[in-house]
């Protein structure tokens, strides 16, 4: 396998080792976590003198190190372990190849985006190293304790956290271009499998609810390097001393940009899990899905309604009865499409004859411990009972129960299942069963402990378990429960890797559809050969037409033809050339786009997302500011006139060579435009010299904090506009008309867009 | 219980609850402050994003109903087998 390739099969396996690696590493850090609520203060045995004497002082954790764990324990299981694999890996390997397209629709990209996600891994893990330890602020990063943290863990994590969305972006659009333009023919919307509902509603969840996050690290880091105060309220005390900054800013601000992403973000964790286990559970009970409308239309509603729930979060900040009154209802009716999707996965259990596989073990265990988790969740999104609940406890054990026996359990009944398509090897069985009910027991014995503890009141951020307070004094013993149990979980997962490792070369040799599934997947060999087929498939019926009367055998798959011969010659499929996806420059007849007009439509949604969530944050300083700066006063629209008149120059010569791009005149208006650009960056160079020579600073107030901010950003897109300018222009001797009039088009539409931000910022910042 | 009796039971639910959402839903902490600018500026802020997420999954729609329409149009391809239907 080559390090470096644009083949979505090599891509899909090194997001699961790396995403697998980081999953082991995260489980480590819970160890230590366990073992100090278990043993408050005692040595770690083994790694403890290891840890180093600031972490560990004579092998014993300290509580900084602790926070620290806590925060990277969640960062790394969430963002680069569990939304990898189930949209990384499985995503990425699988969606091609059950639509029917030889590949991903933007290859490069899917390279881009892998290795956005390792840098970004890599910068987090590193922090470790730095002179104070890594981010320690939870995996939350709420101000102001993110914004005062002392040395530069929290900063390595802002970083990692930005790359980390370009790499969901980029991945996400990727997903959403594919699935919408690369369907087989006859792959019609209703035939697709569930699974690709899913990935396609997750892949919207993540283009959508990223970029707020990445709107919101922007602004924490520059709270945190250039002294702004967007986080930090006017008369903060700490440790008894005023702080010295500007103040005006408000710590609700970050969360409510982080929760736009990060509850969304649940069912990022979700829905891929409900999308491996339909496949699994038609499978394995050899009946259609019960109720496959209703789940789709549930998935899609459920994506919908995820973006009008965030505020549940924020109970407690005092949005007051009108606000929480509306989240309330809206955290209540998205409970509706999850027990749609869950009731119908368990009806079509009902009368099946079902095979007891290992991944089907997982699938079904899936089933109440996903029921455990959401219904455990109706409590918290209710005002009166969060209100005593909130940051117990009780809210990790709700949210465990969703990603570890939930989506981490779908992720292993994944792997079990799709492993043979991967290798052409079978994962041996009775290691698979001594993994599953090893996990069962061990992932119940640690979070079920949690409700009772959450109940009993101990917050959930407490060094030692809460045995300094009374409340929490008589809970020791099931700390230790807890620990002994996250010790089988330990154990149990040295099988799934000795079953992993071993099966690669000793596993048993399986033909190209062992579990007799219908999804297009299962009909090329295995593994799948470069462009996934030899020929494209037809696709003549549904997803899951198990049992079909009057059928030969109890499945008929979606597209009858048998698995082509691997390429003679060929052992790494990565080896292979490949050939230009489908529909790269042409239109699709049934979408009306092209593979590029609708990639750049997409991108241009995530950073419509992007500044309407730095607009929202403007909104809610000015709004809550006593009293705010007027701009016309300090700005003028006369410094805005110049700079205002170039950018609209800029964008309006980028509509002139839609026709005859490739032309001596097509090209002479991209370099025009881009000069305009450049003549808009002169303007703005100038005009921030100017207030600084003033003594005007990001730091000054909140004002001209949000002014440095949005103009800067601002500038960073119009810097992104000529770099395209310039690509455009150097290709466009160079390829044929219709891929230059393609990106000409997506040129002039990012120009509109660079035009409308600047418009908007001009009313916020110049005229009001 | 007749239908009739269920939907004036749930109807006279719904009003009692809307009537009494104010009282019920308040808690300690946020009982009666939505005088604060600070609540004033989230509630702004909560309105802008949700206006701007509104916009862009509206125009999602409505770019989903246009390939819905391009699917119908698209002659099936040969030896297509009509799905059966849904186990009841």
């Amino acid at each position: 396998m080559r390090l470096v390739s644009t083949d979505h099969k090599v891509i899909g396996l090194q997001y699961l080792i790396t995403s697998l690696a980081f999953l082991l590493l995260g489980f480590i850090l819970i160890l230590l976590i366990r073992w100090e609520l278990a043993f408050p203060g005692q040595a770690i045995p083994i790694v403890g003198g290891l840890l180093g004497a600031a972490n560990a002082p004579r092998g014993a954790m300290s509580p900084e190190f602790y926070t620290q764990l806590g925060a990277m324990h969640g960062t790394i299981m969430v963002f680069l372990a569990i939304v990898p694999l189930a949209v990384g890996a499985f995503g990425n390997y699988l969606i091609p190849l059950m639509i029917g397209a030889p590949d991903m629709a933007f290859p490069r990209l899917n390279a881009l985006s892998y290795w956005l996600y390792l840098a970004a891994g890599l910068i987090m893990l590193a922090s470790f190293f730095l002179p104070a330890g890594a981010a320690n602020s939870g995996w939350t990063a709420y101000p102001p304790l993110a914004v005062l943290a002392v040395g530069h863990g929290q900063t390595a994590w802002l970083i990692g956290m930005f790359l980390l969305i370009c790499s969901s972006l980029v991945g996400s659009i990727n997903s959403i271009v594919t699935i919408v333009q690369l369907r087989a023919p006859g792959m019609t919307w209703m035939r697709l499998p569930f699974f690709i509902w899913a990935q396609l509603v997750t892949a919207f969840l993540l283009l959508l609810a990223f970029p707020p996050l990445q709107g919101a690290a922007v602004l924490q880091l520059m709270d945190r390097l250039a002294g702004t105060s967007f986080f930090l309220p006017t008369g903060l005390v700490v440790s008894g001393e005023a702080l010295r900054v500007s103040g005006g800013g408000s710590p609700i601000l970050w969360q409510h940009l982080f929760w736009f992403l990060a509850h969304p973000e649940v069912y990022v964790l979700i829905l891929p899990a409900f999308g491996i286990v339909s496949e699994i559970i038609a499978n394995a009970t050899r009946k259609p899905l019960w109720g496959y409308r209703g789940m789709v239309g549930g998935s899609l509603f459920m994506g919908f309604m995820s973006f009008l729930v965030w505020a549940h979060h924020m109970f407690l900040t005092g949005m007051g009865p009108t606000m929480s009154g509306f989240f309330q209802v809206t955290t209540m009716i998205i409970s509706i499409p999850s027990v749609v999707i869950l009731s119908s996965l368990l009806l079509s259990l009902y009368g099946g004859s079902i095979r007891f596989t290992v991944p089907a073990l997982f699938a079904l265990a899936f089933l109440p411990m996903f029921g455990i988790g959401g219904l455990t969740g109706l409590p918290l999104g209710l005002a009166i009972t969060d209100v005593p609940l909130h940051d117990t406890y009780y809210v990790i054990g709700h949210f465990h129960y969703i990603v570890a026996p939930g989506t981490m359990f779908a992720i292993f009944a994944g792997i079990y299942y799709w492993f043979p398509k991967v290798t052409g090897r079978q994962m041996n069985t009775l290691l698979g069963r001594i993994h599953f009910w090893g996990s069962l027991v061990g992932m119940n014995g640690i979070f079920l402990p949690m409700f009772i503890q959450g109940l009993a009141g101990v917050n959930r951020r407490l060094y030692d378990g809460g045995r300094s307070y009374e409340f929490g004094a008589a809970l020791g013993p099931s700390y230790s429960g807890q620990w002994w149990s996250a010790v089988l979980l330990g154990v149990t997962q040295l099988f799934f890797i000795v079953n992993f490792f071993w099966s690669l070369r000793r596993g048993a040799r399986t033909n190209a559809n062992p579990w007799q599934a219908t999804s297009l997947e299962w009909t090329t060999t295995s593994p799948p050969p470069a462009d996934n087929f030899a020929v494209t498939p037809t696709v003549v019926r549904g997803a899951y037409e198990y049992s079909t009367e009057g059928a030969v055998q109890d499945f008929s798959p979606q597209a009858e033809v048998s698995a082509p011969a691997r390429p003679a010659g060929s052992k790494d499929p990565a080896s292979i050339k490949h050939g230009v996806p489908p529909y790269t420059a042409d239109i699709r007849p049934d979408t009306g786009v092209s593979n590029g007009r609708l990639g750049i439509w997409l991108f241009i949604a995530s950073e419509v997302m992007l500044f309407g969530a730095l607009f929202s944050a403007y909104a809610l300083l000015r709004v809550s500011a006593p009293a705010w700066p007027n701009g016309r006063e300090l700005l003028g629209w006369t410094a805005a006139l110049a700079p205002t008149t170039f950018i609209v120059l800029a964008s309006l010569r980028w509509w002139n060579p839609l026709t005859g791009a490739e032309t001596r005149g097509g090209r002479v208006n991209m370099l025009v435009s881009t000069f305009f650009a450049l003549l808009f960056l002169a303007s703005k160079a100038m005009e921030w010299r100017g207030e600084l020579s003033h003594g005007i600073r990001p730091a000054t107030n909140t004002f001209w904090a949000m002014y440095f901010t949005l103009t800067g950003l601002h500038a960073l897109h119009v810097i992104g506009g000529i770099v395209a300018n310039l690509w455009t222009w150097r290709g466009a001797s160079r390829v044929g008309h219709a891929i230059t009039a393609g990106r000409v088009r997506a040129v002039a539409l990012y120009w509109t867009l660079v035009d409308i931000v600047w418009l908007i910022i001009l009313v916020l910042l110049y005229l009001s | 219980m007749t239908t009739t009796r269920r939907l004036t039971g749930c109807l006279a639910g719904a009003l009692i609850w809307s009537a009494a959402s104010s009282v019920a839903l308040a808690c300690p902490v946020c009982f009666q402050m939505d005088e604060s600018p600070v609540t004033e500026g989230v509630r702004t802020a909560v309105f802008v994003l949700m206006g701007v997420t509104v916009c862009v999954l509206g125009a999602f729609g409505s770019f989903v109903l246009r390939i819905a329409r391009g699917a119908q149009n698209l002659p099936e391809p040969s030896g297509t087998i009509r799905n059966p239907p849904e186990p009841s």
